[in-house]
């Protein structure tokens, strides 16, 4: 992808929407572009590995077991949490389709959230609406145990 | 002269101790090129006519084959066996090896010609290349790329003084005396060299390279690959890149023209010297040659060059060199004379040496960074070679072929693809900058940036403007508005006529933002106004404000009254406008140019009925038009004070205050005190809660002189509103040294943010050296006073029986960063009176690096800088840190005894600094007559209010707050609420609104949703950040599973705290991760009992 596109794009997500473009062009400086075929493993639960990917194009599965958690598509992101938790991945993620992914790395995210408070306080916002999502599954999937 | 030296060091950039450096090399330089020409000079004179112009390519070839055997060798024996003293040694043995070869040609001894042309090229790269890795050496790739520029210069000089010489100086000595004439100038050379390597390197700046590096890694130098490898590369280049394509065929043309016109340049000179004496004339051709197109060459890239690209752009200067290779070609092959040649060989020498080949370099950084250097070096070298070996052969073919002439219809075809890709590259130079800009590449330097920018391009990236969407059309604005003003306002307004229309309204706004920037003194252009003008008369539908900022805006461009009736007519139809703003903006652009002064509506009437009006956007058009008077005008014009007047009186709107108060701040930055009479009104907003105004006012005081508000002035100049700060300094600045003791004042007990500023100011104030050194000395003796009491809380015990618990940690914390404070302080102050930045950035590096080894290279760096005293002031603070030793150090250096524990608390209770007092009086409570507060956790009293020095002490016991400094978290005591809920009660429930956090002290919670319990909290833990940041209702309830004590804040406290430490965001995050981790889990085991 051309750099300004990359910009475009990440201009797009709703965790980097209070950037002005001068910091999205640092971003962009930092993140790398990854393409994967269909129904690859992207990151694998219980690898080292700390980096985080934002979906350019292209769905994934969030799958931890046999449980598909969710599905991710274009302008989510996933693999966030083993940037904090010391880097192990604590679920699969799949390809659905051909999947094109732009990869941020645990020191670029950490430093440009010291660097750019608008980021860190996005990245908060963007965990804590998935903690309310799987909040609410599980207390529907303890209603539907109980129904069982 | 001492001061002359130091000006002329200080211009080309060079410190005090490179001098000698600088001198002594660029002398040695001067002589290698002395020599270097002289040697030219003999060896082409006697080659053309003892051996014959035709063999000349084929001794060029075999030269250039063994000069990369040479560089090749020299290179590796000089990294290899690298001793000093080498370079000296180098120097006299290329200058012996010389003598020789002159006794051959005085004996006129067959084939010693050939040699003489094979060695006269090996000599200056030999002697170049040892002489810049001797000086690779000695200094740093910093330093070097600041030096290069002098150094290269003596060499320049030597070459244009040698070949002036060369001809005067062989009538005396005869052509081949020039040959042990270059002999001596090389032995002189080897004696100058020594004083080179004498003059020596500073430490200081290896260790800050050294550590930048670290910090910085660059990428490792690729291994220099075989043949195999370099083709490998290259393909690799060729596929990746466009530029490297181009840029590739314009090297390997050039390359190959440069040997073949100078082939057909020495063929005419032969010719035009035959017969008696003709040696002595092709050598007075040469030399004067030689020496006038050097001195064109320096001239030119001294005076010209960075103009040329400024105004017709790199590629298209980079263009002319085949456009000159050609007409010269074309020449020759009409007419194969000498004035041909001359001509053709010096303007195409010229053009390449002081346009081309520094343009191609500028065009160097728009590769990528992965790519520039691999890209730059293969350009640079192996393709300019290959291209110089295939103009050889070409030359030799051609001559094998036909005649002499034929080179030059060789030549031809060669220009032609030549020209072809220049063209490209010139077309497609637009979109490579905007690519590039997207990279920062290129302009992260901003001197290429200026560079980079010419009007040809701009006008290219207006393409982006009127054809790319939105998104294209925001990124093209932002980088032509950095463009000179003149030629932005007329990129845009060409491009607001032609957009579309989504496009459009950007561009009309950026255009108006441009012209607001550069006030009433703004740029004019006709080519603008007629644009402007044009947009104005077409059916192009526009909104009133669009309108509006049009006619404003073609007010401001049209350059006069006379001549210019198409661009005047939209404004006359204007003042028939059914917007009312619209018809004010033109009555007063028609008024300032002039024109139909008796059919006009009077100004000020129109004006004073503007501000008056209901409508928005005629009483902004109406605060815009006075401010452009007001600035404009003297205090003296007759409607001045009336205008001043009634542009204050739109302050009393809260709509129009922070435009009308940042006017009238921009009014007296104009005009000073002449603006006084609105003081009154301006100071009633110094409270207002739009920071904007507050920062007007700043503003406006400063430029005024309102000496009684200094002190509010520096209240905020650490202020959290990056704003205000600035404008805060900015007044302070412009009132001058009337500022200093209320600076001063601040200084000592301020914020850290506020020091920091008031540094800075006081360094612009220009205060006095004695000034500066007695301030240092009293903050030296106040760190270490700090210390003595630091040393004394935490070893001494307190005498028995009379107090039952020691300091608080938050105290010592508090002493520990006043005595970081302090050092930092003094360090600025160190920097101030050495006028030395670096100890700044040291000071800085220092406070942000935690790594011993990296600290150790810091401290050594610094340690270069400072005075024998301040090093023995300061560095030991800096280095260890064992309290004992500096305590006693600190004691001696008082020259007191070592205080009781009694008498330092004492002094900390009446300390001048409010947040130690106040710390002080919450931890030892019992000597103001207070009850004594046992430590954090164990408050047993909760129907007690705590005092903000107790909150502070709560805050500093949990985890995501730990980072915070002492004033922080008073900062942060002052707006947490304390809460205390009895066991069973609901603190929040699902589905309420509410914005606040809490962070439990003491006792458990437990959240639920619907039947799921997600997970019970204890002391240390927090919750409900989650409605803050989503500004959503509460997820979960959360009831207090035991008593339990609260503190509670805000949302906007809470992102307030994080946009100043943003460390806490990232604990959050993590304490936000282990929960999602949790629910993943539980998920799954949930589903997998279902199954």
């Amino acid at each position: 992808m051309e750099p300004l596109e990359i910009v475009f794009h990440l201009r797009r997500l709703t965790m980097f929407e209070r950037l002005t473009v001068a910091q999205l062009i640092e971003l962009a400086a930092v993140v790398q572009e990854e393409s994967y075929p269909p129904d690859t493993e992207v990151v694998r639960e219980g690898e080292y590995d700390a980096g985080m990917y934002l979906i350019v194009d292209g769905t994934v599965r969030i799958v931890k077991g046999a449980t598909v958690l969710t599905e991710l598509g274009p302008r989510h992101f996933f693999g966030e949490m083993a940037l904090f938790e010391g880097g192990v991945r604590s679920a699969t993620v799949v390809t659905n389709g051909r999947t094109k992914l732009l990869r941020l790395g645990r020191q670029e995210l950490l430093g440009l959230m010291e660097d750019i408070p608008g980021i860190a306080i996005n990245v908060c916002q963007a965990l804590s609406q998935r903690v309310r999502y799987l909040s609410a599954r599980l207390v529907e999937a303890n209603a539907a145990a109980k129904d069982v | 002269m001492r001061s002359a030296v130091q000006f002329l060091s200080r211009k080309l950039g060079i410190e005090d101790n490179e001098r000698e450096l600088v001198a002594w090399g660029a002398m040695a330089l001067c002589l290698v090129g002395w020599s270097d020409v002289s040697m030219q000079n003999a060896a082409e004179t006697f080659f053309l006519k003892r051996v014959g112009v035709e063999y000349l390519p084929l001794a060029f070839l075999a030269s250039s084959m063994l000069l990369v055997v040479t560089t090749t060798c020299v290179g590796w024996a000089i990294v290899h066996r690298w001793r000093p003293n080498l370079l000296p040694r180098v120097f006299l043995f290329l200058g012996i090896s010389i003598l020789p070869l002159w006794l051959l040609i005085h004996l006129d001894v067959p084939g010693s010609f050939f040699l003489l042309i094979l060695t006269s090229k090996q000599i200056k790269a030999v002697a170049l290349l040892v002489f810049w890795v001797a000086l690779g050496n000695m200094l740093n790739a910093r330093q070097a790329k600041r030096l290069f520029a002098p150094l290269v210069a003596g060499l320049t000089v030597g070459t244009i003084a040698g070949s002036f010489a060369s001809a005067p100086l062989s009538r005396i000595i005869e052509i081949d005396g020039l040959i042990y004439f270059a002999a001596l100038m090389l032995g002189l050379g080897a004696l100058i060299t020594i004083r080179v390597e004498r003059a020596g390197v500073t430490r200081l700046e290896r260790g800050l390279e050294d550590f930048r590096n670290e910090r910085a890694p660059a990428p490792p130098d690729d291994e220099v690959p075989g043949l195999k490898g370099r083709l490998v590369l290259i393909g690799q280049l060729w596929s990746r890149s466009g530029l490297f394509r181009l840029l590739f065929l314009t090297t390997l043309c050039s390359g190959m023209l440069g040997p073949m016109l100078y082939f057909q340049f020495s063929y005419v000179a032969d010719l035009a010297t035959a017969g008696t004496g003709g040696e002595q004339r092709l050598l007075s051709l040469y030399s004067q040659l030689r020496g006038w197109m050097n001195l064109a060459i320096l001239v030119i890239q001294i005076a010209f060059a960075s103009r040329i690209y400024r105004h017709i752009g790199v590629p298209l200067a980079a263009a002319l060199s085949p456009i000159i290779y050609m007409l010269g070609f074309t020449g020759l092959s009409f007419q194969l004379s000498l004035p041909a040649g001359i001509t053709a060989v010096a303007g195409a020498r010229v053009q390449d040496d002081a346009i081309y080949d520094p343009g191609v370099r500028i065009l160097f950084n728009l590769f990528p960074d992965e790519l520039k250097s691999r890209a730059t070096a293969m350009l640079e070298g192996p393709v300019k070679r290959v291209g110089g070996t295939l103009g050889n052969i070409l030359t030799l073919s051609a001559l094998a072929m036909g005649s002499a002439a034929w080179v030059g219809y060789a030549a031809l075809p060669i220009v032609g693809v030549w020209l072809v890709v220049a063209f490209v590259l010139w077309r497609l130079y637009p979109s490579l900058l905007l690519r590039a800009s997207a990279h920062r590449v290129a302009l992260s330097d901003t001197n290429v940036a200026e560079e980079l920018f010419d009007p040809v391009t701009l006008r290219a990236l207006s393409a982006n403007l009127v054809g790319g969407d939105v998104g294209q059309c925001e990124a093209a604005i932002e980088l032509v508005a950095g463009a000179p003003p003149g030629l932005a306002v007329e990129v845009f307004a060409d491009a607001a006529r032609a957009a579309p229309p989504h496009n459009r309204g950007l561009l009309i706004r950026a255009l108006d933002q441009l012209l607001q920037k550069n006030g009433t003194d703004g740029p004019t252009s006709a080519k603008a106004a007629v644009a402007l003008a044009s947009l104005l008369n077409s059916s192009a539908p526009l909104d009133d404000h669009e309108r509006v900022y049009l006619i404003q805006a073609l007010g401001r461009v049209v350059e006069g009254a006379s001549g210019t009736e198409s661009r005047v007519a939209p404004l006359r139809q204007a003042l028939r406008d059914q917007v009312p703003g619209v018809r004010v903006a033109a009555v007063a652009a028609l008024t300032r140019l002039g024109i139909d002064r008796e059919f006009l509506p009077d100004l000020d009437d129109a004006l004073t009925d503007a501000v008056a009006s209901e409508d928005a956007l005629t009483r902004q058009i109406a605060l815009r038009e006075l401010t452009g008077r007001l600035v404009a005008d003297l205090p003296g014009h007759p409607h001045w004070q009336t205008r001043l007047q009634l542009l204050a009186r739109m302050t009393e709107s809260a709509v129009e205050r922070p435009m009308a108060v940042e006017a009238l701040a921009n009014v007296a930055r104009k005009h000073g005190p002449s603006v006084s009479a609105v003081n009154p009104v301006v100071l009633m907003w110094r409270d207002d809660s739009d920071p904007r105004v507050r920062s007007a006012v700043m503003r406006f005081i400063g430029y005024v002189g309102i000496q009684d508000q200094v002190p509010w002035l520096v209240d905020h100049i650490g202020s959290d509103h990056k704003s205000e700060a600035a404008a805060a300094r900015e007044a302070l600045l412009s009132l001058g040294p009337q500022a200093t003791n209320a600076l001063m004042v601040e200084h000592c007990f301020g914020r850290r943010s506020t020091r920091n500023a008031i540094l800075a100011i006081v360094r612009e104030l220009k205060i006095k050296q004695e000034t500066l050194k007695s301030l240092y000395e009293r903050e030296v003796e106040s760190i270490q006073q700090i210390l003595l009491s630091l040393w004394v809380l935490g070893s001494g015990r307190p005498a028995k029986g009379n107090a039952h618990h020691g300091p608080s940690p938050i105290l010592l914390k508090r002493l520990e960063e006043r005595i970081d404070e302090g050092l930092h302080t003094a360090l600025l102050f160190v920097t101030a009176i050495h006028d030395e930045d670096r100890v700044a950035e040291l000071d800085d590096l220092l406070r942000h690096t935690r790594d011993r080894r990296q600290r150790a290279i810091l401290l050594e760096a610094l340690e270069t800088l400072l005075s024998p005293q301040e090093k023995g002031q300061l560095m030991p603070l800096l280095e260890d840190r064992d309290l004992d030793v500096l305590g006693r150090r600190a004691a001696d250096a008082l020259g007191c005894p070592v205080p009781a524990y009694e008498q330092v608390i004492g002094g900390l209770l009446n300390d001048a600094d409010e947040l130690t007092r106040a710390l002080a009086v919450a931890t030892f409570p019992e000597h103001v007559g207070g009850r004594p507060l046992s430590l954090s956790r164990e408050i047993d009293d909760p129907s007690r209010r705590l005092s903000t020095a107790d909150r502070a002490l709560m805050i500093h016991d949990t985890p995501i707050f730990r980072h915070l400094s002492t004033r922080q978290l008073m900062d942060l005591a002052k707006v947490v609420h304390e809460e205390s809920e009895p066991a069973g009660a609901t603190i929040l429930r699902e589905g309420d609104q509410g914005q606040s956090m809490y962070v439990i002290v003491d006792g458990e919670v437990e959240i639920r949703k619907a039947d799921t319990v997600l997970g019970n909290l204890r002391a240390g833990d927090f919750f409900g950040e989650m409605a803050i940041f989503e500004k959503e209702t509460r997820s979960a309830t959360v009831s207090a599973q035991t008593d339990v004590r609260l503190l509670r804040l805000e949302g906007d406290d809470l992102l307030g705290l994080i946009e100043e430490l943003p460390t806490i965001a990232v604990s959050i995050c993590q304490y936000l991760s282990h929960r999602l981790q949790d629910l993943n889990s539980r998920i799954q085991s949930v589903e997998n009992r279902d199954k």
